[in-house]
């Protein structure tokens, strides 16, 4: 493919989708089916601009490395723990009763129980891809049903790997070398290997990546920090295509190691973007790649595959659900979106008919059966919502993720937000703070909070920090532009989220009132009207009659603050040279005097 | 009438004065302090103004705080036990104004009666409250005759461990 060609593909695949996909999600039909109509307009049997997507599967199977980095990212060890009983419990099952399923649906009509053991266990597999999408997309990943989907879909992202090494003794004929470069290792030596790297992977985040992060931080260069979370993936998925093991786990095992770091968010919100238009291109070279000629063909064979994958997969996963007593919605909803055969499929299938196991035939009948089955689950979820949904409850309310997301964001972890951390840490607040400095974060997280680095006032940052599921918004940055830009965003996207800002000083104020902030802190004045306390105090005044000026003249001060800020926006001034403060400040001097006197009234025991 | 009856018994030895609105500005009460100093003393008085016929409301909180159950009363409730509370009060009404012909209808012992029981159920004894009445209308001389037995009365209790 020369560079002209590559040109025409990459144009191809993003103005097929630029089409697509827009248009699919205004029907109602997610971004996988765009993806796969898009792909299917381009590909052979549409307008023929791209006959051979081998290649461009080969490339965009990345995306599905990258989605499990960023997957990994969001499980830390301990929640991947707590997860055990179901990834090793619903997951197993789910996988040996569909195959079971498959496999005796298939002997019936006909079929050798070899190639339909294989068929079996590749139609067990559903499609990380399109699951995890579908999930994330209707935000119900942190629900019962979405959490039980993610267990099986990773216990089958760990399954491929023994059953990659199992097939050969399927086949009817030798293997002739499998994955080439995996060939040099028996399955004990991979097993071996896999256990090697996973303890390499968690010693290198910590002597390796962590210090590597730190000093790229220190430089203040976006570009180097998105060069080097790409390298970790890239460099991982390399490692494990050299010793052929699945690159897919390896960055998963990678983003659960990094997930207890404190520049998490900082590698999610980089990768994103690349795992985005990745995945949409695999799920586009999926749909150029279905043999729609056979189809044409055997139309019968293929959709009655079809079927039979949706309800023997269909059936076996409702059993599971009603094992693991999990609630009618919940049941359906989670039989639904696993029901479609997955990618792992095509790779068992290929390496299958490497070992004999299955027929080159064979092999194109399922591969189709199994992209065809990724195009129903859009439908069948729309089925879903309409019959099962209307019966049942409305969506689950935010509750149910909040010990996933902290109800409190603090952004910016100088001098002011520190205290305010600190309180609401005190009092067992969580909270996710976000911080541009890797010294202070690196001395923070020694006392024990969470904190994260990144650059608060990117909406993008705030998104992958949770800012969709928090309460509260602190924001404590620096940077006094940055602040009233972060928080125009988030009152813009996320008008729930009550926004609670630090101001420098009355214009600042001023500027964040016009973005519709109302809960604002100017930084200096308690401690200024502490200062005026005390020195009422040293003056011979009682301790409570100084502190009771000092709150009078707190509200008094707010109330003008308040009144000015009317008269500001009727006339449409913008104060901003410091000339103008001075002058708003000569205002201020001249409305004092009507009202101090009043706080120093003689009290009782005056 | 507040500073005078202070500056009366301050500077007494034996003595420990605690300014409430002082101390706590703010009504957060230090109550573990405020503790530690009740059973470090034998004889606690409430000196202030008769206000809406109660205490100021600083000393409702510290009430409401410090004599918790448990500590001053109710299961195992008895590190006040024994101890004794003097009302201390001063009043804006003349002294016939408290009782049946009054504008104020009751006597000074009768509207005492909250404090009386609060030192009943922590097992304190109520000692005669000191009622000092018409306390804004006073010159410097009348404010020194009337706060000469408050000293007077304190005095002999430090000294000869008696009731005042």
């Amino acid at each position: 493919m020369n560079s002209h060609g590559i040109l025409a593909y990459t144009a191809a695949f993003l103005a097929a989708a630029v089409v697509s996909v827009p248009f699919a999600k205004r029907l109602g039909l997610g971004s996988v089916l765009g993806y796969l109509i898009a792909g299917a307009a381009i590909g052979p049997y549409g307008f023929r601009i791209v006959t051979d997507s081998a290649d461009i599967l080969k490339v965009s199977e990345f995306g599905v490395v990258m989605l499990l980095f960023v997957i990994g990212l969001e499980l830390n060890p301990k929640r991947l723990w707590d997860m055990r009983a179901k990834i090793l419990g619903l997951g197993p099952l789910q996988v040996v009763l569909s195959a079971l399923a498959v496999l005796a649906l298939l002997v019936t009509w006909g079929w050798e129980w070899r190639p339909a053991t294989v068929a079996g266990v590749g139609f067990a597999m559903s499609s990380t891809a399109i699951v995890l999408q579908i999930l994330a997309e209707r935000g119900v990943s942190g629900t019962p049903a979405g959490k039980d989907a993610f267990s099986v879909l990773l216990f089958q992202d760990l399954a491929v790997i023994p059953l990659l090494a199992l097939l050969p003794l399927l086949g009817t004929t030798v293997a002739t070398g499998g994955e080439a470069s995996g060939a040099a290792f028996s399955p004990a030596m991979k097993a071996l290997l896999a256990v090697g790297v996973v303890v390499a992977l968690v010693v290198a985040s910590r002597t390796v990546v962590r210090p590597l992060f730190r000093l790229i931080a220190q430089t203040r260069m976006r570009e180097m920090f998105t060069a080097t979370s790409l390298l970790i993936v890239v460099g991982i998925a390399l490692l494990m295509e050299v010793i052929g093991l699945s690159m897919a786990l390896g960055t998963f095992l990678a983003g659960v190691v990094l997930a207890d770091s404190e520049y998490r968010h900082e590698l999610e919100s980089n990768i994103d973007p690349f795992k985005g238009l990745l995945l949409g291109l695999f799920f586009t070279s999926v749909g150029s790649s279905m043999d729609f000629s056979l189809l044409a063909q055997k139309p019968w064979l293929v959709l009655g595959g079809v079927v039979l994958l949706l309800v023997a997969k269909g059936g076996a996963l409702l059993l599971c659900a009603r094992v693991f007593k999990m609630k009618r919605e919940d049941a359906s909803l989670f039989s639904v979106v696993l029901s479609q055969g997955g990618e792992f499929a095509f790779v068992l299938f290929s390496a299958a008919i490497l070992a004999g196991a299955l027929t080159r035939a064979q092999g194109a009948e399922l591969t189709l059966i199994v992209a065809l089955s990724m195009t129903t689950t859009p439908f069948l979820l729309m089925f879903h919502d309409r019959v099962v949904c209307r019966a049942s409850a409305p969506k689950p309310d935010a509750d149910t993720i909040d010990d996933e997301h902290s109800p409190v964001i603090v952004a910016g972890l100088g001098r002011v937000g520190q205290i305010a951390v600190r309180l609401l840490h005190a009092h067992k607040v969580s909270t996710t703070v976000i911080d541009f400095s890797p010294e202070l974060l690196d001395r923070v997280r020694s006392f024990g909070f969470k904190a994260y680095y990144g650059d608060a006032s990117q909406l993008a940052l705030l998104e992958s920090a949770g800012i969709a599921h928090a309460k509260v918004l602190i924001l404590a940055i620096d940077d006094r532009q940055a602040a009233v830009r972060a928080a125009q965003e988030v009152r813009k996207h996320y008008p729930n989220v009550k926004v609670i800002a630090r101001a420098f000083d009355l214009i600042h104020v001023y500027d964040l009132r016009d973005v519709g902030v109302t809960d604002i802190e100017r930084e200096t004045f308690d401690s200024a009207v502490g200062l005026g306390e005390r020195a009422l105090v040293a003056l011979g005044h009682h301790p409570y009659q100084a502190r009771r000026a000092g709150r009078l003249y707190k509200r008094y001060d707010l109330a003008l603050v308040e009144r000015l800020y009317k008269i500001r926006v009727m006339n449409q001034e913008y104060i901003s040279t410091s000339a103008e403060a001075r002058a708003e400040m000569t205002r201020l001097f001249e409305n004092d005097e009507v009202a101090l006197s009043t706080g120093l009234e003689k009290g009782w025991d005056g | 009438m507040g500073r005078a009856l202070r500056d009366a018994v301050k500077p007494l030895p034996g003595v420990t004065f605690r300014d409430l609105y002082a101390e706590y500005p703010d009504f957060l009460i230090d109550v573990q302090k405020e503790q530690e100093l009740l059973e470090a003393h034998h004889l606690i008085i409430f000196q202030h103004p008769f206000y809406w016929y109660s205490c100021p409301p600083l000393l409702k909180q510290w009430l409401d705080d410090v004599l918790v159950h448990g500590w001053a009363y109710g299961d195992n409730g008895t590190r006040l036990a024994g101890k004794v509370l003097w009302s201390v009060v001063s009043t804006g009404g003349p002294r016939e104004a408290y009782g049946p012909q009054g504008y104020n209808r009751f006597s000074m012992r009768t509207l005492l009666s909250p404090f009386d029981q609060t030192a009943h159920l922590c097992g304190m004894h109520f000692a005669e409250p000191l009622v000092l009445h018409g306390a804004g209308r006073m010159d410097d001389l009348t404010l020194a005759v009337e706060v000469d037995p408050y000293r007077t009365r304190l005095l002999r209790c430090l000294d000869e461990g008696v009731l005042p």
